[in-house]
């Protein structure tokens, strides 16, 4: 089931999941927030999301490695954000020479809105 | 041997064991409070240095990294089926190896780190990168930068303070990937959970990886990718479609950040394939292993050959000269210029280099013992992998004893004990298993497996951490993160202010060239023959005057304290200089006092020790002849 899918029909969605996509939606927009305004304080925890949140959606729409314990996915989870901060300014900083922020940054959230809506909540395994 | 074997066996199934809520209570009580009198301690080994550390302060630093051990040992012995808390202890370990290099450099100091100091803060300034003077391969590895930049942006914290929230982060990335390659692996606990904390105490954590370049990041991000890889092959019907794509993601980031990281993934994957098809492994995970070795090495060499095939020379060049100097050393043909003596002239207390000599007799003992229990895994193709890879930490340890060998062979280490760390683990747990069978009993077994990890952390910390870089202290000429302090900053801070972005300059030295470069945006020109001008007595020829004044270079930036021992570097500007690894006694003051008597030279800015002048062009010194030399 997709995300998309999941928001329009709630009886086919499980509370777990439900919560889940609130709790991405919620730190998206705080992501948002506190990047695009920088608020004196909030920036770490835009850091804390931004951290997270890219691998999280990588590891758990993509790959899914349920055998690892909970603190090795998280581990996986960063370095799967930093992967993700890295390829996503690559070409900008090669071929354009300049590392344009709000641009990756819109590139980071598009492409994840994208992996929201159309990739499965649970992935197959 | 059968109750080695049981050892590991694929059945990763801890036994639950009920304790009570007050039981419980205690066993967190007691990591957190052993935690917290780790992190003090090594503050107050850190507290109150001036000239350099005293025995207390090495003391208390092995006080608290012991303590961290220590107790991360007891909570895998005795907890391990609390899951959450054997995590909080593996996590708290990694966390404190970062921490004496924290309290070391409250801003940048060491040689690496300034390069990358200023490629991050140029990247986080301008979101350009830099083409760097001292390091001309940085801009084609900006991995490191961007997330340092990254985080800098996000948090709106300074490019320093950002460095170090991503060094504490990669060292607890770093064994718990040991611990999730492990658990990949399909090792029995306490395999996994004890593998973390061998690799907590490889040479290389400390120091190496504590670092601010791109190998602290590249390195977890080559672990992880190793344990994506092993997921991939374990099972490549359910996972190869989606992760060998994800793999490829992280082969490309691992080659966008460190050159020698991407090599040795490729290695790791190659050797992995190899071992795969020694044990015959079924053809669909040979496809799959094949196909994933095949993206390392294409990935990772299509980035170095493409996009910065400097970097080949380079990488080859030490392990060459090396080898040729261990060449020169078994035939007799050795000098002052290729051997090297194991702690000459150490600062380290008596009992680490003792210590660092017994490191390599006991992970020779638990390789063989490792190679042993792996030959009735022979089947297994991760048996083969950890024994060879593990190998070749031997293969290396004659480098050390060479000048140009001993750089490449300390940087092989953090990869080697990679599978090092999870073959020894699974000697120990097999020995360990052996013993609690018998009348040693299971509770000393640990004690002296401790003891064994105790002996392993200090003697290799000893063969890569010096005193003088673990510890700040007073001005020592020619050693790294020695050489920077109060005085290099403020004439950085005035050249910054004072001077053109990319204006040319030489230097007396490399590491005065090398702090000035990372901290103002000036381009130091590393080709030029600094020697010529700044070597010998008065007067001047004017030939190296002519060249100099040529040269477009702008600026000439000397520390006067290169004249107070030979430079301990072996060289003062680089190995080609007059005098390299062979010269006994500093510079004559003469020399470089010689300076102040030239009308090309115009004094610009000093400090106690440090100068900085201009240099005039040859067509202008005659405009200028009638004004006598000063300070402006």
């Amino acid at each position: 089931m997709s995300t998309m899918t999941a928001l329009r029909n709630p009886e086919h969605t499980s509370t777990a999941q439900r919560r889940e996509l609130l709790a991405l939606w919620a730190a998206w927009a705080v992501l948002i927030v506190t990047a695009l305004i920088p608020v004196p304080g909030f920036g770490l925890i835009a850091l804390a999301i931004a951290m997270v949140l890219p691998g999280y959606l990588i590891e758990t729409r993509l790959i899914h490695m349920g055998q690892l314990e909970i603190v090795q996915r998280a581990g996986l989870w960063v370095v799967f954000s930093f992967m993700t901060w890295i390829l996503v300014a690559l070409p900008t900083i090669l071929f354009a020479r300049h590392m344009y922020w709000l641009a990756d940054l819109a590139v980071v959230l598009l492409g994840t809105a994208l992996a929201i809506t159309f990739a499965p909540v649970r992935a197959r395994d | 041997m059968t109750d080695l074997q049981e050892v590991v066996n694929p059945d990763s199934a801890v036994t639950p064991v009920q304790e009570s809520r007050a039981t419980k209570l205690l066993s967190v009580v007691i990591l957190l409070s052993a935690q917290v009198f780790a992190v003090g301690t090594m503050v107050a080994a850190y507290s109150g240095i001036t000239v350099g550390p005293r025995p207390q302060n090495f003391t208390l630093f092995w006080i608290s990294l012991l303590t961290g051990l220590i107790v991360t040992v007891w909570v895998v012995a005795t907890h391990i089926h609390r899951r959450g808390l054997v995590a909080w202890a593996i996590i708290g370990l990694g966390l404190l190896t970062y921490l004496p290099m924290y309290l070391r450099r409250p801003r940048a100091v060491f040689f690496d780190e300034l390069a990358h100091f200023r490629q991050t803060q140029e990247l986080a300034s301008s979101g350009q990168l830099d083409a760097h003077s001292i390091v001309p391969v940085l801009p084609a590895f900006p991995g490191l930068h961007i997330a340092a930049a990254t985080v800098s942006k996000l948090s709106h914290l300074d490019v320093w303070t950002s460095a170090h929230i991503l060094l504490f982060t990669c060292h607890a990335l770093a064994i718990v990937g040991i611990w999730a390659l492990a658990r990949t692996l399909n090792l029995r606990s306490p395999i996994p959970e004890l593998a973390a904390v061998v690799y907590a105490v490889h040479p290389g954590l400390l120091y190496f990886l504590s670092q601010f370049a791109y190998e602290s990041l590249a390195i977890v991000l080559q672990i992880w990718a190793l344990v994506l890889f092993t997921w991939i092959v374990r099972h490549p019907h359910r996972n190869a479609v989606r992760g060998l794509p994800v793999f490829a993601l992280l082969v490309l980031a691992v080659a966008a950040t460190h050159h020698l990281t991407a090599l040795f993934l490729a290695f790791f994957v190659v050797t992995a394939f190899i071992a795969m098809l020694i044990t015959r492994a079924p053809r669909t995970q040979l496809i799959v292993a094949g196909s994933a070795a095949g993206l390392a090495v294409v990935v990772a060499g299509g980035w170095i050959l493409f996009h910065s095939p400097s970097t080949v020379q380079y990488l080859v060049n030490f392990p060459q000269q090396g080898i040729k100097q261990i060449v020169d050393l078994v035939t007799g043909h050795h000098s002052a210029a290729t051997a090297r003596n194991a702690f000459g002239a150490t600062a380290l207390p008596s009992y680490e280099p003792a210590l660092a000599y017994l490191q390599p007799v006991i992970v020779l003992a638990l390789w063989i013992l490792g190679a042993v229990i792996m030959w009735r895994q022979r089947r297994r193709a991760y048996a083969w992998w950890l024994v060879v890879v593990t190998g070749c930490y031997f293969v290396t340890l004659p480098l050390i004893l060479t000048a140009l060998g001993a750089a490449p062979a300390h940087r092989s280490w953090p990869f080697l004990w990679q599978a090092g760390s999870i073959l020894m683990s699974i000697s120990l747990v097999a020995a360990i298993a052996w013993a609690s069978r018998r009348r040693f009993g299971r509770t000393l077994a640990w004690v002296v497996t401790t003891g064994l990890l105790a002996v392993l952390f200090i003697g290799s910390a000893a063969s890569d951490f010096n005193a003088e870089a673990r510890f700040p202290g007073k001005f020592e000429s020619g050693i790294d993160g020695r050489q920077v302090d109060v005085e290099t900053y403020a004439v950085a801070a005035w050249l910054r202010a004072h001077t053109v972005p990319g204006a040319r300059f030489v230097a007396g030295d490399q590491y005065t060239a090398g702090a000035i470069a990372g901290l103002t945006r000036l381009t130091y020109d590393d080709q030029f023959p600094t020697w010529d001008v700044l070597f010998y007595p008065p007067p001047l020829a004017d030939e190296p005057l002519d060249h100099l004044q040529d040269s477009g270079n702008k600026y000439l930036i000397v520390d006067t304290r290169m004249l107070e021992t030979p430079f301990r570097g072996g060289y003062y500007l680089n190995s080609n200089e007059p005098g390299a690894f062979t010269r006994t006694t500093p510079l004559e003051p003469a020399a470089l006092n010689k300076l102040d008597d030239q009308i090309a030279f115009t004094h610009l800015f000093r400090t106690k020790h440090i100068r900085v002048y201009e240099i005039t062009k040859a067509d202008e010194v005659g405009e200028n002849e009638a004004n006598e030399p000063g300070e402006k």
